[in-house]
């Protein structure tokens, strides 16, 4: 029998606030890896839909790669009240307590 | 010229006309429509991407039988009382208003401002979608869009209880510490309130109606709701009932 993989969860939260608004980004985490991410808050998204595909695109990436995944959605998605850029430092801000 | 509709219902039946409206504007089978309403009984909505246990004080809502649903627009949570607030929603065809989204916050934010103006009192547009009189918010708007048309939902509180208000809702810490006050009580008003004396929603339904046509440049005709309207708002209306559409985050 072979000794069984450790697999480290962690569910982690950030809050960043942007002018009159809120970000949240609560992430789980296991063994270094973004297994779900939900993006909340009461900023404005348009499409709305689109932040399914936001937090989708998310999933299963590592968090060096988030800056360069969420870029991908400049130009098809507008934010009022939070940006691409919040939207980055606050999930990198929430694994980085992840890993604390 | 637009049609206007004024009616009152339940959390559910407001926001089940509200997205069969732009439903129907994007397929330009509705004519441009401002609808003035109620919500009999109280109750709450929520922005679309805010977590339940985030904009509400859950067990103050259940414990006062206070009905809430999720908005298909972004934004805040809001306590709409029966007595004390109008709810507005403009649908239109985007061409109508403007394409640039934070022009039409504003165009269609006036309307609120010019029918505070029929009161004596002067109110400030505080982007993206605040009103303000005195620097206390008094009436909240968002806005969800399709291809063609949008809807811009907001309120207008003239009476509200800011007690039962201030109950049901959480604000982050950290939100009231930016509007530099301790409480939602200390950064809401009303009309009534900054008037100093109680007002009418007969009142605040003729000052939106002129405030709107003075904003959108239009007449208004008194209307009805077509027959799609009221089959798809019955059709949506179970979404905003059920626990998935709620508590989807």
């Amino acid at each position: 029998m072979g000794i069984p993989e450790v697999v480290f969860m962690k569910v982690c939260t950030s809050t960043k606030r942007v002018g009159g608004k809120t970000v949240k980004v609560d992430i789980e985490v296991v063994n270094d890896t973004i297994v779900k991410v939900v993006i909340s808050g009461d900023f404005f998204l348009y499409p709305e839909e689109a932040i399914h595909d936001i937090e989708s695109s998310l999933t299963g990436r590592k968090v060096s790669e988030v800056a360069s995944i969420l870029d991908g959605f400049r130009g098809s998605v507008e934010f009022l009240g939070a940006s691409i850029d919040d939207l980055v430092s606050a999930v990198i801000d929430a694994y980085t307590s992840c890993q604390e | 010229m637009w049609r206007l509709i004024i009616d009152e219902g339940d959390v559910y039946w407001n926001m089940a006309v509200d997205e069969a409206m732009l439903l129907l504007r994007d397929s330009n089978i509705i004519p441009n429509t401002l609808r003035l309403y109620v919500f009999k009984p109280s109750a709450v909505t929520i922005g679309y991407f805010q977590r339940v246990e985030d904009a509400v004080n859950l067990e103050f809502l259940r414990s006062n039988n206070i009905g809430f649903t999720r908005r298909i627009s972004g934004g805040g949570s809001v306590y709409h009382d029966v007595n004390g607030e109008v709810t507005y929603s403009v649908v239109a065809s985007i061409k109508d208003i403007s394409t640039n989204i934070m022009d039409s916050y504003r165009i269609i934010c006036s309307g609120i401002i010019y029918a505070i103006k029929e009161f004596g009192l002067n109110a400030d547009f505080i982007p993206i979608n605040d009103v303000v009189i005195n620097g206390r918010k008094v009436s909240g708007s968002a806005q969800s869009r399709r291809k063609n048309a949008l809807l811009q939902h907001g309120t207008l509180m003239y009476n509200t209880d800011l007690i039962t208000l201030s109950k049901s809702l959480r604000a982050p810490k950290e939100k009231l510490s930016v509007h530099r006050v301790t409480s939602i009580l200390e950064r809401v008003t009303t009309i009534s309130r900054e008037l100093g004396r109680t007002v009418s929603k007969d009142e605040v339904i003729s000052a939106l109606i002129k405030g709107f046509s003075k904003a959108l440049n239009t007449d208004f005709y008194r209307g009805h709701y077509t027959r799609e309207e009221l089959e798809l708002a019955n059709k949506l209306i179970e979404k905003y009932r059920s626990v998935e559409w709620v508590f989807q985050r």
